[in-house]
């Protein structure tokens, strides 16, 4: 419990850091977002005018705290582009991407750990070659070119889903696959050298020994020990989930948290970027903090060393 | 009497990349009810690839290619899988060589035992119960609370104790034990060998002690049967393999045991080393190393010849005509 | 215990998948489908809906407070006038009709009897005069409106401009979307935030919903009324519904078009354009940009603070081999204005090609007459044991500019110049060109009107070179209010001005719309407006 504790009063400097750290970079950047905006037509005074507006003529350390003391009480700010609250953006963009990425993740690890157990199990057999075979395929592609492909054959040549944009579970299909299906390669992977490690050890000798059936070797034994860096993984995965994949989404014009992000950043929405990525940088911060709590939990060795 | 367990010509292969290993080359023997039978040879002699074959749990890339394996008449051989997890740790069950990685690691020992015995429907209270009283029997102090630890909170000895908890825990009829003390210390190990001659008694089981250490044998066996090479050298009783080792091998085994009163104060060993089991020296497989050995040997393989009632040898110096 | 964890965490992964689907399928943000002319189960009309695709979300539907606007706004907002389809002239729109005093300092517009904001509020002269207003307070092109003194209503129907002198340039924004009537009434009442969110102009259009990221649903105002000649629709709109969807990458965009999902797409990538000719289902409309991309150069920095110099490098790019190296995707430019933009001289143009067409033989004599010679033979000229290397800022975000930098680069090292490329975002070139810090920049403008010379040219605009003679020219062209006398005005001023070159006109870009072809009666102008009024799927 104390453990847990000092890991979160340690993660809260470190998001204080990464602040800090993410105001510096987006401040030095050259340009600034009132430039950005303003094509010929405006004259420095209009531009040094909005500046004062927004707060931009003041000195660095100044805009941060303003920006830290607002962020505190949950007031995220306002984008400088759309001129409407962040948490209005945010809220707008959050559920598409996590319904994107949280799907995605679960069909990969629905698709992968079977899989991979499954090769495992018929080690150097057909089946495990081809399914290592296909992780290599997939590992190795691109995400935007994936997404191109499927978008060929199944929008354009087969006029079976629709190419781009939300538009109901359907128009979910193509980017969902796109997403999941190069990562799924790495889950596959892990899980197929954690079982063959697994199912090395003795004490997998020694379950069967006792009697216990297969599929109980197997889920209790095998499973319950190679799914461990698995699962830890996973929650070391969920942060990711808030920012979305800006290659996927801008792909397939799906209007998640990713796009938003990334175009915040080349105008230099100043306030979105900085609010996004300081929820990431806590999520980060909680879920790695989860993600040591889950590993004590599943493997009794790690407890001793906390 | 009918044995226990009769192997017959068992022969197990493993094919691998450098060749066909031919791990155990046609052995026979017999354990009776209530019998401690020593299986004994140097490692990589074949013996635990024996006990697996006999709990049919010979690993990739081997296979049992011949044989029999008579368990209360059944050959075990011929069982499905179904039949065989039946039978592993209800009728025949195996400690093994390592405790520091024979039990996993994420699950407290108590549950790991019970998880064993629930498996005759015994509801989980009750087998929780069994699980404290095995623990006492097998000389595990604090049973109730150790009970709870995890197997890395506990020492080497203490989980080689928790293994034979599980192990006897459904009373087998026939326990296979590798190498139980090789890899604990020698105060230990002696605490392991009386608790194994113990169970024999109480538990009526038979035990196939499988090990390379003469002296362990010397304390628990019955009867033994020497290995070397994959197959087996010499087989009789305790007393006649000790106080009359035919083979060569068995008088060197013997010899290299590390007495305090020897007069030489040296350890003896054995010259050579264990030979290539893809392709094995032709006739005797143990010539190249024998002091004795005529020209025969190397030609001709010996087989098994009674030489007293009960004590087998195959070797040329006895005749070890063919087969 | 550990199994009560493992199904505790898989149980809030599926409840945060259930919650992210219900977020989407219930309140607030809907699910809208992106289908053609599709049939919903209304009981009376089949449903017309238009979907159109744009690369970028608006900031705002707030005309006033974006800092750029595209086909979201046209349809929102209705501007009082508009320029005819060859930018010859201006024609009313909004207004009924409208007149320019003799001496050019009273514009009066007057208004329907029965105008009103697409929501039913009542459009009146009071409304144009407080839609100015607020322009001057909101917009960050506040200064637009500069030269308007104040402005008198006489009656519900009639305003009237008093400008503080003729202003020809007031046009270019009485005739934009910028300077459209918004529903000031309204915006005070639920404040700039909301009103941003869901403006109401008197436009064609109204907005349903927007979904952030996603699109933007726009439902017939049915009150809509315009007075264009040249549109022989003069009221409201003939579909139902328009959606205009966000797709930021060219290759989805194309793909909604050719696979008919879309009907009109805007920003039509280069790449494209060759297939897209061919394509049997698209008609493709192009504009001239209305402006032009140029080299500014840094006339304050030696050597380039010779006008030799700086002719000599305009004589030697050939912006015919520039053009057909951009597969004639570019015309081009000798002059400071584009056709597709008031101001436009055509004679002016010719003459300037005549004088500054690409000349190598020419420019090696400027550059040796100014004492820059190859002495030690390595293909660059040098002076003084210096050799001649210019840096050149090249935007990488502007695709078809950085395409034509390597290209100038080498027809410039024919005439022995080394000349380096580096390249930076726009903008932070815009910037560094203000603060006098460059040698040559590539830039360009877009803005139909010739009025945005002043704002590169004269003294004021903060770039390095000024000509006293050019800033008077240019302020008086800004009073001219007859068409073709301002175009002639401003011909002189660009001859004036290449004679000492401080910026190289390369090209103006072709722009390509995409539209389906079962889609009628698209008009479009020279400078890329689109008018939408006749227009109906067939």
């Amino acid at each position: 419990m104390e453990y847990t504790i000092k890991r979160l009063i340690i993660g809260i400097f470190i998001v204080l850091a990464v602040t800090v750290i993410l105001f510096g970079i987006m401040h030095a950047m050259p340009g600034d977002p009132i430039e950005l905006l303003a094509g010929e037509r405006v004259s420095p005074e209009r531009i040094a005018q909005l500046k004062a507006q927004w707060g931009l003529d003041k000195p660095m350390y100044i805009q941060y705290f303003y920006w830290l003391s607002r962020i505190i009480r949950g007031d995220f700010g306002t984008s400088m582009v759309t001129k409407l609250p962040v948490i209005e953006l945010i809220k707008a963009r959050l559920p598409y991407t996590l319904l994107l990425t949280g799907s995605a993740l679960i069909v990969q690890y629905i698709i992968a750990i079977p899989l991979g157990l499954l090769a495992a199990l018929k080690w150097n057999s057909k089946i495990d070659r081809i399914v290592v075979t296909l992780s290599i395929v997939l590992w190795s592609m691109p995400n935007f070119w994936l997404g191109v492909l499927l978008m060929i054959i199944f929008g354009i040549k087969l006029n079976l889903l629709p190419l781009s944009g939300y538009s109901g579970l359907k128009s979910l299909i193509l980017p969902l696959l796109t997403l999941s299906l190069p990562s799924l390669a790495g889950t596959l992977r892990l899980t197929r050298s954690e079982v063959l490690e697994v199912l090395r050890e003795d004490y997998v000798l020694t379950a069967y020994a006792k009697g216990l059936p297969k599929y109980k070797v197997l889920i209790k034994h095998v499973l319950r020990n190679a799914l461990i860096p698995v699962t830890v993984m996973f929650f070391l995965y969920l942060p990711w989930l808030i920012g979305g994949s800006v290659i996927v989404e801008t792909v397939f014009a799906w209007p998640g948290m990713g796009r938003l992000l990334w175009k915040s950043i080349t105008v230099q929405d100043y306030a979105v970027v900085q609010a996004i990525i300081f929820i990431i940088a806590l999520l980060t911060v909680i879920s790695n903090t989860i993600g040591d709590i889950v590993s004590a939990v599943l493997d009794p060795r790690i407890r001793e060393s906390l | 009497m009918k044995a226990l367990l009769s192997v017959k010509d068992l022969r197990v292969n493993f094919y691998t990349s450098a060749g066909i290993v031919k791990a155990v080359d046609g052995i026979s023997f017999e354990i009776a009810k209530k019998e401690i039978f020593a299986l004994v040879g140097e490692s990589g002699c074949g013996k635990s690839t024996t006990a697996l074959a006999i709990m049919r749990l010979v690993p990739y890339p081997g296979k049992i290619v011949g044989g029999k394996i008579l368990f209360k008449n059944k050959n075990l051989l011929e069982a499905t899988g179904e039949e065989m997890t039946q039978i592993r740790g209800k009728e025949i069950s195996m400690i093994f060589q390592n405790p520091l990685t024979s039990l996993n690691p994420v699950y407290r020992v108590g549950h790991q035992v019970a998880e064993a015995i629930v498996l005759d429907n015994i509801p989980k209270r009750k087998a929780w119960k069994k699980v404290i009283e095995l623990f006492k029997n097998v000389k595990i102090p604090d049973a109730e609370e150790r009970a709870y630890s995890y197997p890395h909170e506990l020492s080497g000895g203490m989980r080689q104790r928790v293994m034979i908890g599980m192990m006897i825990s459904r009373e087998p009829s026939l326990i296979i034990a590798d190498e139980p003390t090789t890899a604990l210390d020698v105060t230990i190990q002696a605490q392991i060998i009386k608790l194994l001659s113990e169970l024999r008694d109480t538990l009526e089981t038979s035990i196939l002690l499988i090990t390379h250490d003469f002296g362990v044998v010397a304390e628990l066996a019955d009867r033994i049967a020497v290995m070397y090479a994959g197959k087996i050298v010499e087989m009789g009783n305790v007393y006649q393999i000790f106080e009359n080792p035919l083979h060569p091998y068995t008088g060197m085994l013997i010899d290299a045991l590390p007495r305090i009163t020897k007069k030489e104060g040296r350890l003896e060993e054995i010259p050579g080393s264990v030979p290539n089991l893809i392709n094995p020296p032709s006739g005797c497989r143990f010539h190249p190393r024998c002091p004795l050995k005529k020209e025969v040997c190397s030609t001709e393989e010996p087989s098994l010849v009674e030489v007293e009632r009960g004590h087998f040898v195959a070797c040329h110096l006895y005749g070890g005509g063919k087969a | 215990m550990e199994k009560k964890i493992g199904s505790l965490i898989l149980f809030f992964i599926l409840a945060g998948a259930v919650v992210a689907a219900g977020c989407i399928g219930g309140g607030g943000t809907q699910t809208s489908t992106q289908s053609s002319a599709s049939s919903t189960s209304s009981q009376t009309q089949k449903e017309v809906t238009l979907v159109i695709a744009t690369p970028e979300e608006i900031e705002g539907t707030d005309i006033q407070q974006v800092s750029w606007a595209n086909i979201v706004h046209d349809l929102i907002f209705q501007s009082l006038v508009v320029y005819t389809l060859d930018l010859k002239g201006v024609v009313p729109n909004l207004a009924e009709s409208f007149e320019v005093s003799k001496d050019g300092t009273e514009i009066t517009f007057k208004l329907p009897k029965d105008a009103k904001f697409s929501n039913g509020d009542p459009l009146t002269a009071e409304d144009i005069k407080k839609s100015v207003e607020r322009y001057r307070n909101v917009s960050p092109y506040s200064e637009d409106f500069a030269v308007v003194d104040k402005i008198i209503v006489k009656d519900s129907q009639t305003a009237i401009f008093k400008l503080k002198e003729p202003a020809g340039y007031l046009w270019a924004v009485l005739a934009s979307v910028y300077g459209a009537p918004v529903n000031v009434n309204l915006a005070n009442k639920i404040g700039n935030e909301a009103f941003n969110r869901k403006a109401v102009g008197s436009g064609p259009y109204k907005v349903e919903e927007w979904v952030q990221g996603s699109q933007i649903t726009l439902i017939r105002n049915p009150d809509y009324k315009t007075h264009i000649p040249f549109v022989k629709n003069k009221g409201p709109f003939k579909f139902d519904k328009i959606i205009v969807r966000f797709i930021p990458d060219d290759f989805t965009r194309v793909s909604e078009l050719k696979a008919g999902n879309v009907q009109i797409v805007f920003g039509i990538p280069l790449e494209q354009v060759a297939t897209l000719k061919k394509d049997p289902n698209v008609q493709l409309l192009s504009y001239l940009q209305p402006g032009i991309d140029y080299i500014m150069i840094n006339t304050k920095k030696p050597p380039l603070d010779d006008v030799n110099i700086r002719k000599a490098i305009a004589l030697a790019i050939n912006r015919k081999e520039l053009a057909s190296a951009l597969q004639n995707l570019v015309r081009p430019a000798y002059g400071y204005l584009s056709l597709a933009q008031v101001g436009y001289d055509e004679a002016t143009e010719k003459e300037l090609q005549t004088e500054y067409s690409y000349n190598l033989e020419k420019a090696k004599q400027l550059l040796a007459a100014a004492g820059w010679k190859d002495t030690d033979g390595d293909g660059i000229v040098d002076k003084n044991g210096k050799p001649l290397k210019l840096t050149l800022m090249v935007p990488l975000d502007r695709p078809v500019i950085k395409k034509a930098a390597p290209i100038i680069q080498s027809q410039l090292k024919k005439l022995g110049i080394n000349l380096e490329l580096r390249e930076y975002e726009y903008s932070y070139i815009r910037k560094m060109t203000r603060e006098g810090n460059f040698d040559m920049a590539m830039r360009a403008y877009w803005w139909n009107d010739a009025d945005i010379l002043i704002y590169i040219f004269h003294s004021d605009a903060g770039y390095p070179w000024s000509n006293p003679k050019v800033d008077k020219m240019l302020e008086e062209a800004r009073t001219i209010p007859d068409f073709t006398e301002r175009a002639k005005k401003y011909g002189e001023i660009q001859k004036a001005i290449a004679n000492e070159m401080p910026v190289i006109p390369l090209f103006s870009e072709y722009q390509y719309v995409g539209v389906r072809k079962e889609v009628k009666g698209v008009i479009m102008g020279i400078d890329g407006s689109i008018y939408l009024n006749d227009a109906e799927i067939s």
